[in-house]
């Protein structure tokens, strides 16, 4: 059996803007990811994070094409195959939750009502009681604590983290090999975000699941992964094993973000009036041509804005995009 | 400690909230939101308010910055009873001093209006100055926050969150803020603007002795910025103390459950699994009888006491308050 699950290669997605233009949203995007491996997807809003997402799902909105490249799950080519086929993956072994639950659940059915739906959409054979265990099984399996008021409640009636954890048991129904988890204790409490994550974390151990594990936190993200991507306006800037990026990052980027993130000792206070000089509203400009991550760069010169720098290898399974290495 | 350097002194404060009833025969019941917080704020400095949803910081922010009235205790600002103004002066002067800046950097100003516009607008309702020493003022305090003039004539939604807001901090410095309460203020922003604005507030804190309360469920922001930390959970206080004895010696059975839940870098190299605090926080409908963190409070020495008896705000170790019979 090949051990490659999901594979993108040289994909591009762009949008239509109003007037004929097109915007890249991500460009030249090319990663694999193994069975039973979580690949963290680090980036800002804008990073194309959530675009890759629904590149991956087949579900870009209307305005949004895969202009090239190609996506193969298992060895299929996810947008030529037919459309059966296509549903017979999607939205079972590959899942999604996001960080709005809502996305997932339907608001005005009670989550019994949805958990039956998606393990008769998968199991036609199946039941009405053996679809109603299978359900609380699952439910079990991710330590809810009243499985059956759950299944009787619709989903205005849950906490966020509740909801959270139907989203997941949704996913779980299909007997998923590949969940995407965009996000998704972005709005949740540190205590219920550390419940989702010790959940997934048993899941990969005891199902050999895959999780692609998106975050805009690189703590959040080496919580669950064992390589980390980059991503930043579209392009991979840094990937490669966690340790690595974590201890050794070549990518300015990386490393900014590693400044400025919590470590255990907490930040070292004296640092607060020498610290993070980031050049003021440079957020908000835009750069064409040469390296996009060129405008707020400390480090940048002159060959940075006048040429765009290639992914190069850096280590063993590292590469990074940047003039400098 | 003179009785100046108390900017706010929040005596015995409740407020509940009444939920829609059942039918009319049905008893009101009510969300209780905030429980009980006797506290005294210093000028100058920057306080951390910590805790889960429905720990009622946003509703105590709420009404510190006047914009919920108790339903029972005081709120007494820099000396003078912030709930009993009966003068429209009063409350308008209040409301100058204490400012409160919202998470959604954009829901807080008028989409149809340009930044000038909004800027001067405050300036203009408490009658300071005449245009020109208006322009002048705007124009000093968009370069004390860091923003180049022609923002004035963008519209917010043109904006990136970040420099928005940065305009909404300005709009709160040009009526001479003394308090600033900002409520999940950078949560929803980008690693690096979330940065520059808090190095924004510890500018402000440095050079115009500005108060601020910042609340923030992001416990590593806290770290960063705050002088003082206080912990809540379902309405009460649980733990206050300085930063980084709240860190380094948290007493409190909830914050150790908080602070050990929370994602670092250490953790993601290790692969250790997070602290798991099981359970949910109880329904704030209902007062308990005892503490409020019993139902899931894992301290050896939990007993009886402890579901059946409030405890008390008290000193354990110097400047270093718990709300807890066990420790």
């Amino acid at each position: 059996m090949n051990r490659i699950l999901l594979e993108a290669r040289r994909i591009n997605v762009v949008r239509q803007e109003p007037g004929g233009a097109e915007k890249k949203l991500i460009d030249d995007l090319s990663f694999s990811l193994d069975r039973g491996q979580t690949l963290g997807i680090v980036g800002e809003s804008g990073s194309g994070k959530s675009i890759l997402v629904s590149a991956i799902m087949h579900i870009l909105p209307r305005t949004c094409m895969l202009k090239s490249g190609k996506i193969f799950f298992e060895g299929e080519d996810l947008y030529q195959i037919p459309k059966d086929r296509l549903n017979t993956i999607r939205g079972f072994q590959i899942a999604m939750i996001s960080d709005n639950p809502l996305e997932i659940l339907d608001p005005i059915c009670t989550v019994e009502k949805q958990v039956r739906e998606t393990i008769m959409a998968h199991n036609p054979g199946l039941s009405k009681e053996a679809v109603i265990e299978k359900g609380l099984s699952i439910f079990k399996s991710l330590r809810m604590p009243d499985p059956e008021k759950m299944m009787h409640s619709y989903p205005y009636q849950l906490s966020g983290g509740m909801k959270q954890r139907v989203a997941i048991a949704l996913a779980l129904c299909g007997d998923v090999k590949l969940l995407i988890a965009d996000d998704a204790t972005r709005s949740l409490d540190v205590t219920v975000a550390a419940q989702i994550v010790e959940i997934l974390r048993k899941m990969k151990q005891d199902n050999q699941l895959s999780l692609i594990w998106i975050s805009n936190s690189l703590p959040v993200c080496s919580l669950l992964a064992e390589r980390i991507m980059i991503m930043y306006r579209g392009k991979i800037l840094e990937i490669g094993p966690k340790e690595t990026i974590l201890r050794s990052p070549r990518h300015f980027y990386t490393q900014k973000m590693l400044q400025v993130t919590p470590k255990s000792e907490g930040f070292d206070r004296d640092q607060k009036f020498r610290g993070f000089r980031v050049k003021a509203g440079a957020a908000a400009q835009r750069t064409e041509g040469g390296c996009e991550f060129a405008a707020i760069c400390d480090h940048a010169g002159d060959r940075c804005s006048a040429s765009t720098p290639e992914l190069k290898q850096v280590g063993e399974g590292h590469h990074c995009r940047c003039h400098f290495v | 400690m003179s009785a100046n350097d108390i900017i706010l002194d929040i005596q015995d404060l409740y407020k509940d909230y009444q939920l829609p009833r059942k039918n009319i025969f049905g008893k009101p019941s009510y969300v209780h939101a905030v429980q009980g917080i006797t506290i005294q704020l210093e000028r100058g400095l920057i306080y951390g308010l910590v805790g889960e949803s429905g720990c009622g910081k946003t509703t105590l922010a709420k009404m510190i910055a006047g914009v919920e009235m108790p339903t029972r205790g005081g709120i007494r600002f820099d000396a003078e009873h912030l709930i009993k103004c009966d003068t429209t002066g009063r409350q308008r002067e209040n409301s100058r001093r204490v400012q409160l800046i919202l998470q959604d950097a954009y829901a807080a100003l008028p989409p149809k209006r340009t930044v000038e516009q909004i800027l001067n607008e405050p300036l203009e309702i408490h009658g300071l100055g005449n245009a020109a020493e208006r322009r002048k003022k705007i124009e000093a305090t968009l370069e004390t926050v860091q923003l180049p003039l022609s923002v004035l004539s963008r519209y917010h939604h043109e904006l990136s969150a970040g420099v928005t807001q940065k305009i909404n901090i300005t709009r709160a410095l040009l009526l001479d803020v003394e308090l600033i309460l900002a409520d999940e203020s950078i949560s929803s922003l980008d690693p690096i603007s979330r940065i520059e604005i808090m190095n924004l507030f510890l500018k402000l804190n440095a050079q115009h002795n500005l108060t601020i309360v910042f609340i923030a469920h992001d416990i590593s922001t806290v770290q960063f910025l705050c002088d003082k930390v206080i912990v809540m959970y379902l309405g009460v206080c649980v733990e206050y103390a300085d930063n980084p004895e709240i860190f380094v010696n948290s007493m409190h059975p909830y914050t150790q459950a908080l602070m050990n839940a929370v994602p670092t870098l250490e953790k993601g190299l290790t692969g250790e699994p997070l602290y798991v605090l099981e359970g949910e926080v109880p329904s704030p409908t209902e007062m308990l009888p005892g503490c409020n963190f019993y139902s899931r409070c894992t301290h050896p020495a939990r007993d009886e006491q402890c579901r059946t008896r409030k405890p008390a705000l008290a000193e354990k170790r110097s400047g270093h308050l718990v709300n807890c019979f066990k420790v």
